[in-house]
Order: C-alpha cells, then structure tokens, then sequence
C-alpha cells in the first residue's frame, strides 16, 4: 500500500482544483465541426489513397 | 513495458484514479501515459494540449456520430455515381502552388481578397466554404482563377453558401470537395450551382479495424463498383486544415500559402463579445484565473509581431495544424501569409500576401 502524509496530500488537492476548474472549461466550450483523427499508424494519419 | 515498477493501490484509489482518466478523455491511454499527464510539470503547454484535444475529440464522436453515418446513408446513391477526389489526383502537377483562405479577421484587416483578385496568380485556390461568397463577391472567379471550394460539415447550413446569389451566378467552373457526411441538402444545392463535385472520406475512427464507420464506409462506397476509390483525409478537425491537407495530398501542390487562416480573435476584441464557437465564455469565470489563462491564452506571433486570443477549440485546430506541418517540412513549403493571428512555429514561414504572391505565382 502506498501511504502519502497530510501536507502533500493538501497540495494536490489545490492544484486538481485549478486543473478541474480548466477541464470544465474546455468541456463547455463546444465540439467543433469535426474530430483530429489519431493512430498508431502514423504514415496513415493525414491521408489514405482509400479507405 | 520494459523497466516498470510494480506498486499497490487500494480498490478505492484506483477507482478514483480509473474515473479522473476517463474523465480526461485518456481512457485508451496507457497508465503510465495517464501518470505523466499528471505530472509533466515541465512540459505544461504539451499536456494541456492533449487534455484539450482528448476532451474535444471525446465530445465531438459522440455529438456529430449519428449525423455522419445518416448523412453518408443519404449520400450513398450519389458518392456511387459522381465523381470522387481520386479523379483529381490524376491532374496533380507538383511545380504548381496552391493558396488556401480562411475566413479569419485578418482577410479583411490585410484587404487580401483585393490583393488577390487583382493578380494574375497561376495556381490553385482552396476556398473553405465560409468564405466562398466573400471570395467571389471580391471578383476571384473561376473565369480567372483555378478555384476549389471544400465542404467537410454536417449540418445543414453550409448549403446556404451554395444557395447564396454569387455562387449561383459563378457556380460553374468551380470544383467542390465534398465530404460523405456532408449534409446531403449541400450536395444538391453544389450541384444546383453548376458545380462539379468531388467527393472524398474524411477520417475519424479508421483506427478501430474492421467495426470502424471509416471502414464501413470503404465497403459501402465500393459495393456498386469495386473499382471506385476515394481518398481519405485528416480533417485536423475543421475546414482550413482540410483544405491544406487536399492541397498536397490530393492536388499535389508542393507550396502551400495561406490567408484567413488566423485561428485565433483579433487581440483588441474583449471576450464579451466574441461568439464565434457559439458558446460565449462561461459567466462568472475569474479571466485572472490560471484556469482561464489556460484555456482561453493570449499568444504572441513573433513572426507578425501582434497578438491574438484563443479559445479552446482555436487551441486544438492549431495545435494539430501546427504538428501535421511539422511532420511534413520535408516534402511540403506551409508558407502563412494571414500576416496575423496564431499559426508560426516549427515548418511555418511567415510572409505577406504581396510576398507570396511574387514569389509562389506557378
């Protein structure tokens, strides 16, 4: 079991706060009209002759 | 993973920690990728920017799914029956440039669209279909100009640019690069203006193998004629990165300019009034926040010498356009001619538009 002390514990919870308050944020601020398309497959992320 | 190091959590404290990766968005992502997410003090810009893109790519699948697969449905009969952007890639003349426009503040700011429709330039122009009318009212025509418009939305207001009396009236000669889940009313209303259209995939689950929507798409298109193919493409999540990636991969274009492209507000406009995403900024948010700053940054161009603000969604459109032009330096010339707004870096080079214009007019 890890086991944290009480003063670092305090800290993080500040800093997560900060950090929430910014996903929130990010979470109203719409979708866009499209998505950035991701893989693993690098050489395939911009472009494919066919699907 | 070579080199990891076992460690204990209690039930709860993964559960809690299970919940927060969700929460960001980073549940395919490694625990350790996760971890580093957390603690990546060093590299804060570059992890805001994932948290900010995985939230966003996050909502925008689940809000815009259903739209591209009855919109595809719809379009089926027609993606089997007219042209596809393949077609295209067979006139592609690597020697030529191509200029796409955007419709940021800077078009006007900068009067590009008169710089433009009064030279003689030779290569292509990749309009995005927001700035079609303005494009044409500016007298770039395709009687002068090698001009293609592209369409990658879903919703059904885009048509409305194809409906718009400019368009009608030079509709012809203009080639438009439409995406399958566009709505199926803006095809009609293309084909209404005379236009020639193109069609092409726009990628956005082909990772997932065979359940993909991409890869279903593949087998639909192909189903009346196993021959047909149409390209797909990275979207970059909107139309001016689009537009980049059809002017290399699908005209073939080796020096790409770009107006209007400012991805960002202009800096002396307050966030009271900027609505251009729609959701104005949440109220009572403290804009001294660090929050805030985050979210909505002020950044310096020092290619341009201005600032400009962003919101989120400008975040992510130009963080993903910044990387994809970084990963292809070596083959394609990004030259910015917006003279404004939040796209310089690594690959870019910034100039003005009478600069371009001199120098990449082939």
């Amino acid at each position: 079991m890890i086991k944290g002390n009480f003063k670092i514990e305090k800290i993080v919870q500040e800093e997560r706060s900060d950090q929430e308050l910014f996903e929130d944020l990010i979470e109203q601020s719409g979708v866009g009209s499209n998505m950035v398309f991701r893989t693993t497959k690098k050489d395939d992320e911009l472009f494919l002759d066919d699907l | 993973m070579s080199n990891s190091i076992p460690f204990e959590l209690s039930e709860k404290t993964y559960k809690k920690l299970l919940k927060i990766k969700n929460k960001k968005g980073l549940s395919k992502n490694t625990w350790d990728e996760f971890i580093n997410s957390l603690i990546s003090y060093g590299n804060e810009n570059n992890t805001n920017a994932k948290i900010i893109e995985n939230i966003i790519r996050k909502n925008a699948i689940t809000y815009w799914y259903e739209s591209w697969v009855r919109n595809f449905s719809i379009n089926l009969t027609n993606i089997w029956n007219d042209k596809s952007a393949q077609d295209l890639i067979h006139t592609k003349n690597h020697y030529t440039s191509a200029l796409i426009i955007g419709r940021g503040p800077s078009i006007k700011k900068f009067n590009h669209l008169k710089l433009l429709s009064e030279s003689n330039f030779k290569g292509s122009i990749v309009c995005t279909d927001g700035s079609l009318p303005d494009v044409l009212n500016a007298g770039i025509t395709p009687d002068k100009f090698n001009l293609f418009v592209v369409t990658i939305d879903a919703q059904e207001n885009q048509k409305s640019l194809y409906e718009h009396p400019v368009t009608l009236q030079f509709g012809k000669g203009i080639k438009c690069i439409l995406s399958t889940t566009a709505h199926p009313t803006v095809h009609n209303a293309a084909k209404n203006a005379g236009m020639d259209v193109f069609w092409i995939h726009t990628l956005f689950d082909h990772e997932k193998g065979k359940k993909s929507f991409n890869q279903i798409q593949g087998i639909m298109t192909r189903a009346k004629n196993s021959e047909k193919k149409i390209p797909a493409i990275q979207t970059g999540a909107n139309v001016g990165t689009s537009a980049w990636v059809i002017a290399w991969s699908i005209l073939g274009c080796k020096n790409i300019g770009m107006i209007g492209i400012d991805l960002g507000y202009d800096d002396d406009i307050s966030w009271k009034n900027i609505r251009y995403h729609g959701n104005p900024i949440p109220e009572n948010i403290d804009m001294n926040s660090s929050a805030f700053k985050k979210a909505y940054p002020t950044v310096h161009n020092p290619d341009y010498g201005c600032n400009c603000k962003q919101d989120p969604l400008f975040q992510y459109y130009c963080n993903a356009l910044k990387e994809f032009i970084q990963k292809t330096k070596d083959k394609i010339n990004t030259i910015n001619a917006t003279e404004g707004g939040a796209l310089f870096g690594e690959g870019i080079k910034c100039i003005t538009l009478k600069e371009f214009l001199q120098k990449y007019n082939f």
